[in-house]
């Protein structure tokens, strides 16, 4: 019964993780293929709900529909003519993205499909113990790589508040009567 | 002319003593209600019927989300009943009075009117997401609520991470806020969308840190288990120095997650002609109400069981408590709305970034340091 149950959702979280997916990319408007994006992340949300990975929903639904999502729609909705029909909707480049996501594809089935998988069939604890655990990895044995995202991160932030000061005129640029040239 | 007024004041003390005497009757009455009801259900719990369905996974799931999805449609019409209460003594005028008893059926008679009314879809509009965004509105609302503890059993799913997931989903309404803003196809509801987007965005980096300020001092992500060790003392009480300025900062940014007044400015009325819900009517305009009282109840809710000791109280029963602690608090929330001007958008978010940010920061750290010197 509860075999059953779990490959009745794993289907039903492919369709709904795949549909959506294939509408962000076939979908003609901006704003809408932004906002198919949504069922798309949820899906991914029930993949780890699916594997017991309490954290990672939660943060999945945090990161990625939280802010991630929120941000690419606040980023589309300053952009100007996103509703313009005129506007070229199509990616130019849709070839050869699709050719190297193909090939991205491939590698990473030819690794899943050479991987010794061991059956995992004992349980993976409840969402304290799982977050405890994980917590003490981070700051333990993956200190450095978590650093270093951090790092990345940090890096994002400063690199984005040189570009947004770099729009203002230069203070030396206002002449004596207050008149603002060059900017 | 000095007797007449006299007679008036003693009039109206009289009046003002009988209304008195009439409201803790009526609470009385309604907690000795809400306290056999509570027994009554725990009864019902131990049926063999419900037994059975607690123990099936889908039937207990349905069942479940089933009393969620009631309890948070139900109690907003009390909420909004309250708030035009509350907004009338505030503002030395009465409220709804003629429907039903002191006006309580004036909710039912305006969601009734809202069903009625013919649901309007603007010709430019981009259609299909102006009819979801009410629901991409009240669907996080609804998700909230799960993992609301209402007791250490009163929960819909004692989720090891709730906390966490509670802030996550309820931060994606900013989602269903910027489908109705740009789906509307009008400048103000845009502004309003835009607006709405960026304050959320802002506000929920420092509602997580105070979040996680009492996860620190209590070293549990359950909702349920940071409610339970409140036992004896409140979190607020126990660990005042560091709780009261987490529950300041936690209420400033509840405020704000919730478009409350005075951070209503996605929805300012005499200046986005009420922002991103500008062209809607009818049912879709009374989600968006009823997912803002009902997040207004959880947001309140959150508060109590991180720092009001959730459902522990004297005498009555854990659930009743709860609701007592958290509808008090939503009570407060109103006081502020009718009371502080607006903020501008400006200082909405330097007031975020550049004084609230820090201060989380700060409590977070104390925060941390004091749970290791408690647990010590």
């Amino acid at each position: 019964m509860t075999a059953h149950l779990g490959t009745i959702a794993f289907v039903s979280l492919t369709a709904l993780t795949i549909l959506p997916a294939i509408m962000v990319v076939s979908t003609r408007n901006l704003v809408h293929a932004g906002f198919w994006m949504l069922p798309c992340l949820i899906g991914v949300a029930g993949f780890y709900a699916l594997l017991e990975a309490h954290f990672f929903v939660v943060v999945q639904i945090l990161i990625y529909i939280g802010a991630i999502l929120v941000l690419i729609m606040f980023a589309l909705m300053l952009t100007r003519d996103v509703m313009d029909p005129k506007e070229r909707q199509t990616n130019a480049m849709g070839v050869w993205a699709g050719v190297i996501c193909g090939l991205g594809l491939l590698a990473s089935a030819h690794m899943l499909f050479r991987h010794p998988w061991v059956g995992v069939t004992s349980h993976p604890g409840d969402a304290h113990a799982q977050t405890v655990a994980l917590g003490k990895a981070l700051v333990t044995r993956y200190a450095l790589p978590f650093e270093a995202a951090s790092v990345l991160l940090l890096a994002a932030l400063i690199a984005a508040i040189v570009i947004a000061k770099s729009m203002r005129p230069p203070a030396a640029s206002v002449g004596c009567d207050g008149e603002v040239s060059g900017g | 002319m000095a007797a007449a007024n006299m007679t008036a004041g003693q009039d109206r003390r009289a009046v003002a003593a009988g209304q008195i005497t009439a409201g803790v009757i009526l609470l009385a009455a309604l907690l000795a209600l809400a306290s056999v009801g509570y027994h009554a259900v725990e009864r019902v719990r131990d049926t063999p019927v419900v037994a059975f369905i607690g123990e099936h996974p889908l039937l207990n799931a349905f069942a479940k989300s089933f009393i969620v999805a009631n309890f948070v449609t139900l109690h907003v019409l009390f909420l909004i009943w309250w708030e035009r209460k509350f907004a009338g003594w505030m503002q030395a005028r009465l409220g709804p009075k003629h429907v039903g008893w002191n006006g309580l059926a004036q909710t039912v008679a305006d969601a009734v009117k809202l069903l009625l009314k013919e649901d309007i879809i603007p010709a430019k509009a981009d259609g299909r997401l102006f009819v979801i965004a009410p629901f991409l509105v009240f669907m996080p609302t609804l998700l909230t609520f799960m993992v609301l503890p209402f007791s250490a059993s009163w929960v819909g799913y004692n989720f090891g991470l709730g906390a966490l997931f509670a802030l996550a989903v309820s931060t994606n309404v900013s989602l269903g806020i910027l489908a109705a803003g740009w789906g509307a196809n009008n400048k103000y509801s845009l502004l309003g969308g835009a607006r709405a987007c960026a304050q959320v965005l802002a506000y929920e980096v420092p509602l997580a840190i105070t979040v996680l300020a009492v996860v620190a001092v209590s070293g549990t992500v359950s909702l349920v288990d940071i409610g339970a060790q409140q036992s004896r003392w409140w979190n607020i009480v126990a660990h005042a120095p560091v709780m009261i300025p987490a529950f300041v900062l936690f209420l400033i940014c509840a405020l704000a997650e919730l478009n409350r007044t005075p951070f209503d400015l996605p929805e300012a009325e005499s200046e986005l002609v009420s922002g991103f819900h500008t062209e809607y009517s009818g049912m879709r305009f009374a989600f968006f109400y009823l997912a803002e009282f009902a997040n207004n109840f959880f947001m309140a809710g959150l508060a109590v069981t991180l720092f009001f000791g959730g459902w522990f109280g004297p005498l009555l029963p854990g659930p009743v408590w709860f609701t007592i602690k958290t509808v008090g608090l939503v009570t407060a929330m109103m006081w502020i709305r009718w009371t502080v001007p607006r903020f501008r958008v400006d200082q909405m978010m330097g007031f975020c970034w550049k004084v609230l940010v820090p201060a989380s920061l700060v409590v977070f750290c104390a925060s941390a340091l004091w749970g290791m010197w408690v647990q010590r």
